[in-house]
């Protein structure tokens, strides 16, 4: 199992480019919700989905698509797709 | 309860690449998706679609629903002079005003009238924005009904859903308020 923090510093680079609370960003921790403390246009969190996919090489199902509000649930989702795999 | 949600054009074009590979169909269903590809302007579909779907989705929130994400979880559908959103099993009444600036929607239960303001917001940051268009509301709202305007304030409610208060007393009236890029809206149910 990936180390959480390490986890999380992984997100943000993935995240940075949408995020449009900078404060937001710095704090950004576990219970972080992507549009309302991160402030990720809504249309982005498909691009933000579409580039954890691509480096984690993964798929998000819809039930991983109907979870992923924050920064807890992007990394459940990442853990499960990634042990799942193996 | 009602929805609102506004897309800058602009904006939209700036930051958002719907081209993107695999971006149409984590956002859209089967159907949406064959509506984007056989429309003469699929730039103005898509963004006309995901407006119809955000403003569904504060209804849906307003009325006690669970949050989520999955946007193709809200199935659209056009008709000729509205469009339909169906959310689980709430069925939402959507109209759609579209321009060279910005798409529009709101979203309704019933096909009651609502009043809209849209106004320009310019060379602000997020959060002045946000201040700025809930001022403009809260104007509204005090000529409308005598009231005044300092004693006016808006407070989220625990599920995240603004509500109106006069000195401290909640006000029934059933808004929505959206803002992105440069344009802002509210929508008052009537």
């Amino acid at each position: 199992m990936p180390d959480k923090d390490n986890m999380i510093a992984e997100l943000k680079l993935i995240v940075k480019p949408y995020i449009q609370d900078e404060e937001g960003f710095e704090n950004m921790h576990e219970g972080s919700d992507f549009i309302n403390d991160l402030k990720i246009n809504s249309a982005n969190l498909i691009d933000v989905i579409l580039d954890i996919e691509d480096k984690y090489d993964i798929v998000f199902d819809n039930e991983s698509m109907d979870k992923m509000l924050n920064v807890r649930a992007a990394l459940e989702i990442i853990n499960q797709k990634i042990s799942e795999k193996q | 309860m009602i929805g609102n949600d506004i897309i800058d054009l602009n904006e939209t074009k700036r930051t958002t690449n719907w081209k993107r590979p695999g971006f149409l169909k984590k956002l859209f269903t089967e159907t949406e998706q064959d509506i984007i590809a056989n429309s003469d302007d699929p730039f103005t579909t898509v963004w006309q679609l995901w407006s119809m779907k955000e403003s569904a989705y504060k209804v849906f929130i307003q009325a006690g629903g669970k949050p989520f994400y999955n946007p193709r979880r809200l199935a659209c559908n056009l008709k000729a002079a509205h469009g339909e959103v169906l959310i689980e099993s709430m069925l939402l009444k959507t109209d759609t005003i579209i321009n060279a600036n910005y798409i529009f929607s709101v979203a309704k239960k019933r096909e009651t009238t609502a009043k809209n303001g849209i106004f320009k917001l310019d060379g602000l940051d997020i959060k002045k924005q946000s201040d700025v268009l809930k001022q403009q509301f809260l104007k509204y709202i005090s000529v409308e009904n005598n009231l005044n305007v300092h004693a006016l304030a808006i407070r989220k409610s625990e599920t995240g859903v603004p509500k109106l208060f006069n000195k401290n007393t909640k006000i029934n009236v059933a808004f929505s308020l959206s803002h992105h890029g440069k344009y802002a809206s509210y929508s008052i149910l009537n």
